[in-house]
């Protein structure tokens, strides 16, 4: 939420700037992953994103067989705060057509 | 427009979340936790106070308690409850915070009299002298 004095790319926070009001994705601890639209991050990347999209992904193993069975569960968010801590990455929506 | 990034809070997101003090959200937690009831109080760390809480649990499992300490650290997200407007609260909330500096400290920088209260309790050690 800080005014924009220089439009310059100077450090890797600039880049996040630059996705600021478009949709991002986010790789989160826990083998999460959020889709969403940017609007606001700092420095610790706390973030706000608008109308998200939350997958969880849980493998889990076959007791018999040992294949693993990968999970997916979604949830859909109005408007949420992220707290920096859980992030690992942020990027712009990875093409998945 | 006045200063604005001034106070520690406003340099980072948290004064969105003390901008929604007193409204109805949300809380997730780390451990899965979920969290809904009133904020109470936040601050720089992002350790909330909330009050009026029902804790869910991943299994469904829920649980009232009047009121809840949660560590900053343990927050995961925050859910924005629709109806508000946060910008506006946040700049709110800002320019409350300056008025009330501004009361507080205004020209001289001199903290005011404190107001003394009905129900004081009178100082029985000063009768004594």
């Amino acid at each position: 939420m800080a005014t924009e004095d220089d439009s310059a790319v100077k450090e890797p926070l600039d880049l996040i700037r630059l996705s600021l009001d478009e949709r991002i994705y986010v790789k989160l601890r826990a083998d999460r992953e959020l889709r969403g639209k940017l609007h606001a991050y700092d420095q610790h990347l706390n973030m706000i994103l608008g109308d998200v999209e939350e997958v969880v992904t849980s493998v889990e193993i076959d007791d018999e067989t040992y294949e693993e069975i990968v999970r997916t569960s979604k949830r859909h968010m109005p408007y949420l705060f992220v707290r920096g801590d859980g992030v690992i990455l942020v990027s712009p929506p990875l093409r998945t057509s | 427009m006045g200063k604005r990034g001034e106070r520690q809070s406003e340099r980072t997101l948290v004064c969105v979340i003390q901008a929604l003090m007193g409204l109805e959200l949300l809380v997730e937690l780390r451990n899965d936790l979920s969290i809904r009831g009133f904020l109470d109080d936040c601050d720089n760390a992002m350790n909330v106070i909330i009050k009026d809480a029902m804790i869910e649990d991943v299994e469904g499992c829920q649980k009232h308690m009047p009121l809840i300490f949660v560590r900053g650290s343990n927050i995961r997200f925050v859910h924005i409850p629709d109806n508000v407007n946060i910008m506006q609260a946040v700049e709110e909330r800002r320019l409350v915070l300056d008025r009330a500096a501004l009361a507080y400290m205004g020209g001289k920088g001199l903290a005011p009299m404190p107001k003394v209260l009905e129900t004081q309790i009178p100082d029985t050690a000063d009768a004594a002298i």
